[in-house]
């Protein structure tokens, strides 16, 4: 190649390689230069692979082909397949997916999700995940790496109950250009547009906009009522990812996007369909604004510095107009507040992060940082006169891995984190793995992990009228604590392609927060005696055991045959804490009366049994077939709802396209096939739900 | 004109010389005197006493070069491409030894200048070596990925038969842009247990290296390469000749090739080789490996009796 260029010109191009070898930081190689010229270092520490025998944790990792086999149109979906999660479909109510039960209303906050390290967890979602608003498109994911257990030392507090740690398609490895197009019924129409681009030699840049749409649930209704609620959903997406070699042992990575989500919120009279007038029908607009720098610097060959920092900005907005009320009750209790917006308004999070990981010699590998955030939530409605408010939490951790022979990995490690509003947590953690034989491993560890409550739980003060509230914070709330032990067990069995994965645990939450308490306490919380003016609060009432059993089992018969198994058994039990004990004394209160319904959220938000199946065929002419069944116990998301235990098929069918050049993919996905069940409650029926997707490469 | 004038003189003081048996003038083109190319000097500096090899030093192609030594030689020796073909570009019948150079740049050499006489030490690995590497740090692995651009498509048959002779399935694809690599390598790296880089323009830019690697780690395939760079960006191993293992191959080829009067062979896979492994994604994917001085012992005794 390089003798034909030279023939005109052979001066120009060895000046043109002598240049190259001597300057050494142009990446545009001659051909003898490939054998003796650098490459930027790919294998930097926290790059490479970390065997699952070594891991501290229970680790199950879903990969693209799971993803797409899964049949899922929503993230959330993709957990049916991990034992140990609960999720629903989402209707009215954006979808939820916790770990081990302990079910909160609107937003998951135990779980800890994280997209390419940055955390999904928001102050404006009661620093839950809004499952509505995931800033990823599920053909961007590479895979998913979910912690079945806690990690507080490593992820910080809300690594409670499970972490999912979404790692995105490296651009450096997206492809071309797609487009795929969806149709199907109950309105489901999505459009998505994936590119990928290098801006030069150094720089590669992919990039996604999607659409997604939908009637959301059949509402059914009983004879000439009308269902009390109604949802309709769409989100559109725009994710950017850039990555640019700076040198050989720098790289940085930006990545930024917004996800939008407009759906239908609120309840409408079964009779008259007219909406209420406290909670009417109306659009719920969401939104999530993010922007994430990291630099990677590969030191050595053994240890690699990462800085990141996150910016992102949510917003919500499901304001309505305060009915009015009678002028003499006006007198009584003061002029009602209007506009209403117990969803918004906004909630902003700036997050710097500096992480070092090494190797010491050939035994020990460590990964210690630091990190420092501020979180700002602004809503007028829940934070009546102290918006906005902020909270700033920083935090210290070590983690260390240490393999002193072939048959013993232990793993320690601990943080420590200042929160304003929450104080001191210190949490560790230890595990060993013991390699019984080469591929067979018994692992027992044990975690102390912290969860926070949110700024509303601390500091909410949602008034109705100037002289009558209906939610305020508790100030004095402790976090919830996890210690759990667990024994694990990982055996790999390669002639005969098949693995198991075993996690027994039991798991003690001390002080379980639950909301829409009363008390004496908050009596008279407002200057105005009146006998219903005691508003909601949230107090630590329970203390929760958990215990069970998850077990995996993934088999590959065949080459075109794969298996993989799920299942969970899960059981809780309850006991009043000492402030749980005496709020049940407490005349004021309401714990007392509710006192059922609260035991069985706690005992029930995790069905007792879990099963999960997905069977992948590879069929004739490149097309494959895949088959999910699920079998979920009963379950209650809310104290006030129930869903009994269902079963639930879904299928998908794939053929790739190959028409001259363009290439492609056309897929037949259904869910729920067997039809009508609940999953959240009884009021939301999951019907069969079933699109066609065409793909078109470029 | 002068140029003639320059001809005719050489002819009548090459007539006017006696032969020699022994001793023969054997001059040194380099590209330049930096990086790769100041190692190789320097180990043909202490290798040529050694062996008793008289070089001329004709400068380099990037500054000044020494004509009437390049013309007066009986054998040159080029580091280097640009060195070749300044050698190549001038008038002269000497044999010429290149080193420092990739076979496709020797193939093209070949092809540019048919009536010179131009063998070569090339710095590409045999593939039997490749392969011998492959098997002794994973001796169960029956599938190998390869990639290539239409440069090199050849080499893949021949690649695909020397695997198949030790039970190793070949697994290829063939691109002819840049813009093909990835779903290239997704597809390779989904089939085979490892994959090997070639030393292929195409696909051995520091993005498409990046691409490979990043692949690798993601389907837990280790990548076998062509260079210590390689591997010290994530490669599992490779095998390869440094510029001072090439002036050893260079020198011990003048010395059998002065003692024949005849160039020894026309290009040469080298003889002299070195070995690196990187021991972190060794630990990464799960492959035991041994010091790399019993691996390179073990790789270099199976090839004693070999001849390219």
């Amino acid at each position: 190649m390089h003798a034909k260029s030279s023939r005109q010109t052979g001066s120009l191009s060895l000046l043109a390689l002598s240049a190259c070898l001597s300057g050494g930081s142009g990446f545009a190689f001659a051909d003898t230069d490939l054998f003796f010229s650098e490459l930027p270092t790919v294998a930097s520490i926290s790059r490479l692979p970390q065997r699952q025998a070594d891991a501290p944790a229970s680790v199950t990792v879903i990969d693209r082909a799971m993803i797409r086999a899964s049949g899922a149109r929503s993230l959330s979906d993709v957990f049916r397949l991990v034992p140990g999660f609960q999720t629903h479909a989402a209707s009215d109510a954006s979808a939820r997916v916790n770990y081990h039960g302990v079910a909160d209303n609107d937003h998951s906050p135990r779980a800890q999700v994280l997209v390419d390290g940055r955390s999904l967890h928001s102050p404006l979602f009661r620093s839950g995940v809004n499952w509505s608003l995931i800033p990823v498109a599920l053909e961007d994911i590479d895979r998913i790496e979910v912690v079945r257990g806690s990690n507080t030392t490593s992820y910080g507090t809300n690594a409670f109950l499970g972490v999912i740690n979404i790692v995105t398609i490296d651009p450096a490895l997206a492809h071309g250009a797609s487009l795929s197009v969806s149709r199907g019924n109950q309105g489901v129409r999505d459009d998505t547009l994936r590119g990928a681009v290098s801006l030069s030699e150094e720089t590669r840049v992919r990039i996604t906009f999607q659409q997604q749409r939908d009637d959301g649930l059949e509402e059914r209704a009983d004879g000439n009522r009308f269902s009390n609620w109604k949802d309709r959903n769409r989100s559109k997406l725009l994710d950017l990812r850039l990555q640019h070699q700076l040198d050989f042992s720098n790289t940085l990575e930006m990545g930024l996007g917004r996800v939008e989500s407009l759906r239908l919120t609120g309840r409408r009279d079964p009779g008259t369909g007219v909406p209420e007038g406290l909670d009417p029908l109306r659009n719920l607009e969401e939104s999530s604004t993010w922007l994430q720098l990291r630099w990677l610097q590969a030191r050595s060959d053994s240890s690699d510095l990462s800085l990141r920092y996150t910016y992102s900005d949510d917003r919500a907005n499901a304001r309505f107009d305060a009915p009015a009320i009678p002028p003499a009750l006006e007198a009584l209790i003061g002029k009602p507040y209007s506009p209403i917006d117990t969803n918004g308004d906004r909630g902003t999070r700036h997050e710097i992060e500096l992480t070092h990981t090494a190797l010491l010699g050939s035994q020990f590998r460590t990964s210690s940082g630091a990190s420092w955030r501020r979180d700002t939530l602004y809503s007028d409605t829940t934070l009546r006169d102290r918006s906005p408010a902020h909270r700033s939490v920083s935090r210290l951790f070590l983690n260390t891995e240490w393999r002193p022979t072939n048959w013993l990995t232990g793993n320690a490690g601990a943080s420590v984190e200042h929160d304003s509003l929450a104080g001191r947590h210190f949490a560790p953690r230890a595990s060993a793995a013991f390699h019984i034989l080469p591929e067979h491993t018994v692992r027992l560890g044990y975690s102390r992990a912290w969860r926070t409550p949110s700024i509303l739980e601390y500091r909410g003060r949602s008034l109705i009228t100037p002289k009558l509230a209906y939610s305020v914070g508790n100030r004095d709330l402790p976090a919830e604590r996890l210690d759990s032990w667990e024994l694990g067990y990982l055996g790999h069995w390669p002639e005969a392609r098949t693995s198991l994965d075993v996690r027994v645990f039991s798991e003690r939450l001390r002080n379980r927060l639950q909301d829409l308490i009363k008390s004496s306490e908050t009596f008279g919380f407002l200057p105005f005696p009146a006998a219903n003016d005691t508003p909601y609060t949230v107090e630590p009432i329970q203390n929760l055991h958990t215990r069970g059993y998850e077990l995996q089992w993934k088999w590959q018969p065949l080459d075109g045959t794969r298996l993989s198994i799920a299942h969970a058994n899960i059981r809780v039990s309850v006991r009043d804490t000492a402030r749980g004990r005496s709020l049940q004394l407490d005349p004021a209160g309401n714990y007392q009366s509710g006192y059922e319904r609260y035991r069985e959220l706690a005992e029930r938000s995790a069905p007792r049994r879990s099963t999960s199946v997905l069977l992948t065929q590879a069929l004739p002419a490149g097309a494959d077939l895949s088959v999910a069944w699920y079998r979920v116990g009963d379950i209650k998301w809310t104290r006030g709802t129930f869903a009994p235990g269902y079963e639930r098929f879904d299928l998908r069918v794939a053929h790739p396209l190959r028409v001259g050049s363009q290439r492609g993919e056309i897929a037949y996905t259904a869910q729920s096939l067997k039809g009508a069940h609940f999953e959240q409650r009884e009021q939301r029926v999951v019907d069969r739900r079933h699109w066609v997707t065409l793909r078109l490469d470029f | 004109m002068p140029q003639r004038i320059r001809r005719l003189l050489t002819l009548l003081v090459v007539l006017m010389l006696p032969l020699p048996a022994a001793g023969q003038e054997i001059a040194l083109l380099l590209t330049s005197r930096d990086g790769a190319y100041a190692e190789f000097l320097e180990a043909l500096g202490s290798g040529a006493e050694a062996t008793g090899i008289e070089l001329t030093d004709a400068g380099t192609a990037s500054g000044q070069i020494d004509e009437q030594a390049l013309q007066l030689a009986d054998w040159v020796l080029a580091g280097g491409l640009a060195a070749a073909e300044a050698v190549l570009d001038l008038p002269g019948e000497a044999p010429l030894l290149v080193t420092l150079v990739s076979l496709n740049q020797y193939q093209g050499l070949v092809k540019k200048y048919p009536n010179r006489d131009i063998s070569a030490i090339v710095l590409d690995q045999p593939l039997s070596r490749q392969l011998a590497l492959l098997r002794k740090l994973m001796p169960e692995c029956r599938s190998l990925g390869v990639l290539s651009g239409p440069q090199n498509a050849d080499r893949i048959d021949r690649l695909r038969l020397e695997a198949t002779d030790v039970g190793v399935r070949l697994v290829s694809a063939t691109i002819s842009t840049g813009g093909e690599l990835n779903r290239a390598i997704e597809r390779v790296l989904g089939e085979a247990e490892a994959f090997l880089a070639l030393p292929d323009p195409l696909i051995a830019t520091p993005m498409a290296a990046r691409a490979i690697l990043l692949s690798s780690y993601r389907h837990r395939r280790p990548v076998f390469a062509y260079s210590r760079a390689y591997v010290e960006a994530g490669a599992l191993a490779a095998v390869f000749s440094t510029p001072a293992d090439s002036a050893r191959d260079a020198l011990a080829w003048l010395v059998t090739a002065q003692e024949r009067g005849t160039p020894p062979a026309d290009s040469q896979w080298p003889k002299h080789f070195d070995l690196a492994v990187n021991a972190q994604v060794a630990r990464a994917l799960n492959v035991a490996v041994p010091s790399t001085s019993t691996l390179l012992a073990r790789l270099r005794a199976l090839e004693v009796q070999e001849e390219p």
